[in-house]
């Protein structure tokens, strides 16, 4: 019983990280109408810079995790302009092949010219959280914690940002009729901006759980987090924010669960078995419309 | 009567889908507190007019004059936040937001504390206040037209653009809209709008213009363009 508290715990935990980069992801569709496949390699990128301003700081959080945090909103500005063309004409599946080449560029960057693509650690002040609690036989690490909070405080500030700003209500008015949107005066290039600006806060967030939930990244970190994040974002139903992330918690349960019941290397076959047989009856998604 | 400030001047006007010359060459003037009219058949150019107006298509030739200023290259937050606004064709509200968020957005641009704003349209169109909560898509066809209007005034145009408003609606609500609309004219506002149902449009505006074939042919009064027989003959129904 103790041992299945503990992989709630920590399923809970590594749902939240997929949570925020669906949220992300989301967000991303909202304001410009694309799947951002680069996006979770944003993430990957910003921990590895991350990684590089914690050895220049002798491993300072209170200079490093902001830097996270920074460095996703540049690296994620960035991309913006590569995509406006393309969310211009509308032109959905284009922008998968834009995201996917910004994917693999970036893949390719760590693996050549850092370390050979060898698994970079981060430092005991970080990974786990700086330390594990145990009560019992429960056993966990404080980084499940901060994830689990951090992840539901920065899911509110945005669901705040995007129901009840003017920035966030100009998103949602351009997700819904980009035509419209125009006409009542919506600046196309400052709102995808601000919109791209939160997602890669969000990313910067993302890179600081994952130096704390996984303590080592390495290039390949990038494709396992980008197939879940848009399997769930197919599963929840595409730009369905509250289904996915209802869906990427009970990802990171169901995984967890998986690693703790069945033997050794099975967790990812039995979690897309699911997810699979789901998708079979509800082609929309879990929360998608039936329209 | 001294004469009118002028808002807008449209001078050689012409735009292109392409090779689809939508808008060949048109020539019209908007005065301070005037209710100009727009006919012509569907593809005159009237609706590429009233876009280009709001810069969401660039002409190829001529120029846009609002309130002095050349506007004919700005962009659309820009032409929208110096005073012009529109109520779309088909009314184009956002039906999965509610309608104080359409309301909202109509203010967009407004700097200041819009609370008089929306006290304004809530006078004019007591149901929005009342359904302020609901969400838009649930309201009537001539509800949603009320809230596309109330949209467009938010902001306390200086030049108000109708884009076909009576379309799709029964009589009895086009009757109502253009009691409004009427009302609107007579408290000062400046309104230009593009209308296929001509004898209601001409028997409230001020002046008129008829587009055909992307040049604007003809403009006159009210009365003029409706004893106009080339007029009669187009748009009013035959020669009765």
């Amino acid at each position: 019983m103790e041992s299945i508290i503990a992989q709630l715990i920590d399923g809970l935990a590594r749902g939240s990280l997929y949570a925020l980069i669906v949220v992300g992801l989301t967000l991303l569709l909202l304001v410009r109408g694309v799947v951002h496949f680069g996006f979770p390699y944003i993430v990957v990128m910003t921990a590895y810079l991350g990684w590089m301003v914690l050895g220049l700081t002798n491993n300072n959080l209170l200079i490093s995790l902001p830097a996270f945090v920074i460095i996703g909103i540049i690296l994620t500005v960035a991309t913006e302009p590569l995509f406006r063309p393309l969310a211009q004409k509308r032109a959905f599946l284009e922008t998968l092949v834009l995201g996917q080449g910004i994917a693999i560029i970036f893949t390719d960057i760590w693996s050549h010219f850092f370390l050979h693509g060898q698994l970079v650690a981060f430092p005991s002040n970080i990974a786990a959280g700086g330390g594990r609690i145990r009560f019992g036989m429960i056993y966990f690490t404080l980084a499940d914690i901060y994830a689990l909070v951090g992840g539901l405080i920065a899911v509110g500030i945005l669901l705040y940002f995007l129901y009840r700003s003017k920035q966030g209500r100009a998103i949602r008015a351009m997700a819904q009729d980009l035509d419209i949107a125009r006409s009542l005066g919506i600046p196309f290039n400052k709102t995808g901006l601000v919109g791209f600006g939160v997602a890669g806060a969000l990313a910067g967030i993302v890179a600081i759980a994952i130096a704390m939930i996984l303590e080592a990244i390495n290039p390949g970190i990038g494709d396992a987090l980008a197939v879940k994040a848009l399997v769930l974002m197919l599963f929840a139903g595409m730009g369905n924010l509250m289904g996915g992330l209802v869906c990427a918690l009970m990802l990171g349960v169901v995984e967890a669960m998986a690693q703790a019941l069945m033997p050794g290397r099975w967790t990812e076959a039995i979690t897309f078995g699911v997810i699979m047989l789901v998708i079979l009856v509800r082609p929309n998604g879990v929360f998608g419309s039936r329209a | 009567m001294a004469k009118r400030n002028n808002v807008l001047t449209v001078q050689n006007l012409a735009v292109a889908y392409g090779h689809i010359q939508a808008i060949k060459k048109v020539d019209l003037q908007v005065n301070q507190g005037e209710l100009i009219v727009l006919l012509g058949s569907n593809g005159a150019g009237k609706s590429t007019l009233l876009h280009a107006l709001l810069g969401k298509v660039r002409p190829s030739r001529g120029r846009i004059i609002f309130m002095g200023q050349d506007i004919t290259q700005w962009p659309t937050e820009n032409i929208v936040a110096a005073g012009i606004s529109i109520v779309p064709e088909g009314r184009g509200i956002l039906s999965l937001m509610s309608v104080m968020e359409n309301l909202q957005l109509g203010a967009y641009h407004v700097k200041h504390d819009i609370t008089e704003n929306l006290h304004r349209v809530f006078k004019l169109f007591p149901l929005l206040e009342e359904r302020k909560k609901q969400q838009a898509g649930t309201l009537s066809g001539g509800e949603q037209q009320m809230l596309a209007l109330s949209r467009a005034l938010m902001s306390s145009p200086k030049l108000l653009l109708m884009d076909e408003p009576s379309l799709g609606l029964g009589p009895i609500i086009v009757n109502e809209l253009y009691a409004v609309i009427a009302d609107l004219h007579n408290k000062g506002q400046t309104i230009l709008l593009t209308e296929q149902n001509a004898r209601k449009a001409l028997k409230y505006a001020d002046r008129g213009y008829v587009f055909d074939l992307g040049t604007s042919v003809l403009s006159g009064t009210g009365p003029e363009l409706s004893s106009n027989p080339g007029v009669r003959k187009a748009y009013l129904g035959g020669g009765d």
